[in-house]
């Protein structure tokens, strides 16, 4: 009898639903989330497990699962309501309920095992269980974003502009702006030197990425200086490509070097090649170049991933001279052990500013010197201001949330 | 077991000797398969390009009377007008079009990850790293006091290497060989994991030939260390048969 009765008051107890739900959207958002938090009831962590949270377009439904199992203490969900608008167009309005889920219960059975049907559980969810009333939320776009670290990224992005402004006006205007020697770079000409002696060719393989990699638009900006030269020095230069559009892109650089330095007929487009865009037989290709070709000087400047050793090394069977760089930190041992100069990082970025002296490529050079100086005085006054307890300059480089 | 999959294995074997051929010459055995490599990726890349990208988002939706894509189509073509001299330059706008829509759409990103977060967590509370780790803490991979003093001392270093305003000269000199010193280090570190990453891949590809990754009943099908040895038979009766043709025809030129 006991036995029963307990039986009879387990399948009749329904797990209270939350109280006070609230559905807002983000401060500083794109206008993709909506905010919801609720109370807790009082058997959370007791009779209720966990809570579900429904979603529809209409107070009336159909409604959708779209978190399960919220584990219970949860007293906040931040529902993204769409991730394409150009898939799933943004609507005005959203209407949310919160499911608690009891303690035991049996698990939901999909007609189909094999494919999710949110709104056939959504459905089984608010049959079962209780739940609170429908709330209304309402999408909100914040077209700027006023978190102190989102207005100091702005200020910065103004203030190197600006640089750029004032420093490309002092170069244009005849001013001499000091940079310091980069031996590196000093290489490279002098790699295209000896390729002349030996009446071999120049290799220039411009890393693997796409072209709207910041490392390989630096590199299309350093093809042209180097093409420029080879053509001055009436050698030859081999362009070894990943990616078919940044093949188009250094045929162009190529092209605009050799008519720079007054040899458009020296040019060859064939001699601008796509391997192939598969990164290992991309490898393969320009290694048989490498073997075939002989290059003096091989200069891989971009951004590389695991050919980096595979590339210099074959390189330096061949007895090539090597100058490499990328900003890519995991390979840069491989370059530092296999090539005779290695451009690290930000030097890779300063080859077209140190190579041609134009004024618009040092004002930027120099605008991100001025950002090195900022960023090390920060570093130094916001640890010893964080070790006094003070965090300002912390929560000045923290970004948080973005759209 | 399919024998597609038993005769798979036995190319896979074979094409993977053949690559490592490369480790005695350039010969006729590593041409034929860099050349079929790239054959095959080139043809792979094309047809994964036309069901993956240009089918779902160009033809599907132009069929399905949405208009967008035709601007996609329209900067395609016009790429394709390098092939015409004298149109030559319309295929400029659709590159700078890239350039320039990518470089305002990571302009965000890049701060965020490259500078902003870094700087942000590169400024740690010292006390309350001595208070939880004391000076060096092995138990917590050797953070604490000195740690946090060498990441803000030799980040800031590097930093100080990579101005080019001013000639490292005295103060600036000691500065720029630390953060070099900093440099190297971490490379060392980083070429040693990497290293044991390829060495690992390397014990993959020779357990696949001596059938020590497969269950053992596949492997009595597959038969993979005789994959293995007719294969290298095969490859070196090649590279001697190559090289003593290559002498005759030497000894008839000289």
């Amino acid at each position: 009898m006991t036995t029963l009765l307990i039986h009879l008051w387990v399948s009749l107890a329904v797990a209270a639903p939350p109280t006070g739900l609230t559905v807002e959207p983000p401060p500083h958002n794109g206008g993709l989330n909506l905010d919801l938090s609720w109370e807790l009831p009082e058997d959370d962590g007791g009779a209720v497990s966990g809570y579900a949270v429904l979603r529809a377009t209409d107070e009336a439904g159909p409604y959708v699962l779209v978190a399960d199992a919220l584990p219970a203490g949860t007293h906040t969900f931040r529902d993204k309501v769409t991730t394409d608008p150009r898939v799933d167009p943004l609507l005005d309005t959203y209407w949310y309920r919160i499911v608690s889920l009891e303690l035991g219960a049996a698990p939901f059975v999909p007609a189909d095992p094999d494919t999710p049907d949110p709104e056939a559980h959504a459905s089984w969810m608010l049959s079962s269980f209780a739940a609170t009333a429908p709330v209304v939320g309402q999408p909100r776009a914040v077209w700027i974003n006023t978190r102190l670290g989102w207005l100091h990224l702005m200020a910065l992005i103004g203030v190197v502009g600006g640089l750029m402004l004032y420093y490309a006006r002092r170069a244009q205007q005849g001013e001499e702006i000091f940079i310091r020697r980069i031996p590196g770079i000093d290489a490279i000409e002098e790699g295209i030197g000896r390729a002349t002696e030996m009446g071999r060719p120049v290799l220039y393989v411009p890393g693997i990425d796409e072209l709207q990699d910041i490392q390989t638009i630096a590199s299309m900006l350093i093809l042209g200086q180097v093409s420029e030269t080879v053509a001055e020095y009436q050698a030859d230069l081999i362009v070894s490509c990943c990616i078919p559009i940044v093949r188009e892109v250094a045929d162009e650089v190529v092209k605009a070097g050799f008519y720079q330095a007054g040899h458009p007929d020296a040019y060859n487009p064939a001699d601008v090649r796509f391997i192939s865009s598969e990164q290992f037989a991309f490898t393969a290709g320009t290694n048989g170049i490498i073997h075939r070709e002989k290059p003096a000087t091989n200069l891989y400047l971009g951004r590389f991933f695991a050919e980096s050793l595979i590339l210099a090394e074959t390189g330096f069977v061949n007895r090539s001279i090597q100058i490499a760089g990328t900003a890519e930190a995991t390979q840069l041992p491989f370059f530092v052990a296999a090539c005779d100069y290695t451009l690290i990082g930000e030097e890779l970025f300063a080859v077209s500013a140190y190579l041609s002296r134009d004024p618009r490529l040092v004002s930027s050079l120099k605008a991100s010197d001025f950002i090195k100086i900022y960023v090390v005085v920060c570093l130094l006054l916001g640890t010893l201001l964080n070790t006094l307890g003070y965090t300002y300059l912390v929560q000045l480089f923290t970004l948080g949330e973005g759209g | 077991m399919p024998t597609t999959e038993i005769v798979g294995a036995w190319i896979s074997i074979f094409l993977t000797l053949c690559i490592f051929s490369y480790l005695y010459d350039d010969n006729p055995i590593y041409k034929l398969v860099e050349h079929l490599f790239l054959g095959v990726s080139i043809g792979y890349s094309v047809v994964e390009a036309y069901f993956g990208a240009f089918k779902p988002n160009v033809i599907n939706k132009l069929a399905d009377g949405q208009l967008t894509p035709l601007v996609a189509l329209v900067l395609v073509l016009m790429l394709f007008s390098k092939v015409i001299p004298r149109f030559s330059y319309l295929a400029r706008i659709p590159i700078a079009f890239i350039v320039a829509a990518f470089a305002g759409v990571k302009l965000t990103g890049e701060a965020n990850s490259n500078l902003m977060t870094q700087v942000a967590q590169s400024m740690p509370n010292l006390a309350a790293v001595y208070a939880e780790h004391g000076l060096w803490s092995w138990d917590a991979d050797g953070a604490g006091l000195f740690s946090s003093l060498f990441l803000v001392a030799g980040l800031s270093a590097c930093l100080l290497h990579f101005y080019f305003s001013a000639p490292h000269q005295r103060g600036m000199k000691v500065v720029s060989r630390f953060g070099v010193l900093v440099l190297m280090l971490s490379f060392g570190a980083s070429f040693g994991y990497t290293v044991m990453g390829r060495i690992s891949l390397c014990i993959g590809r020779v357990q696949e030939m001596l059938g020590l990754n497969r269950p053992i009943d596949e492997a009595e099908i597959i038969q993979p260390q005789l994959a293995t040895l007719v294969s290298l038979v095969v490859i070196v009766g090649s590279l001697v048969v190559w090289r003593v043709q290559q002498s005759r025809q030497r000894g008839a030129e000289g």
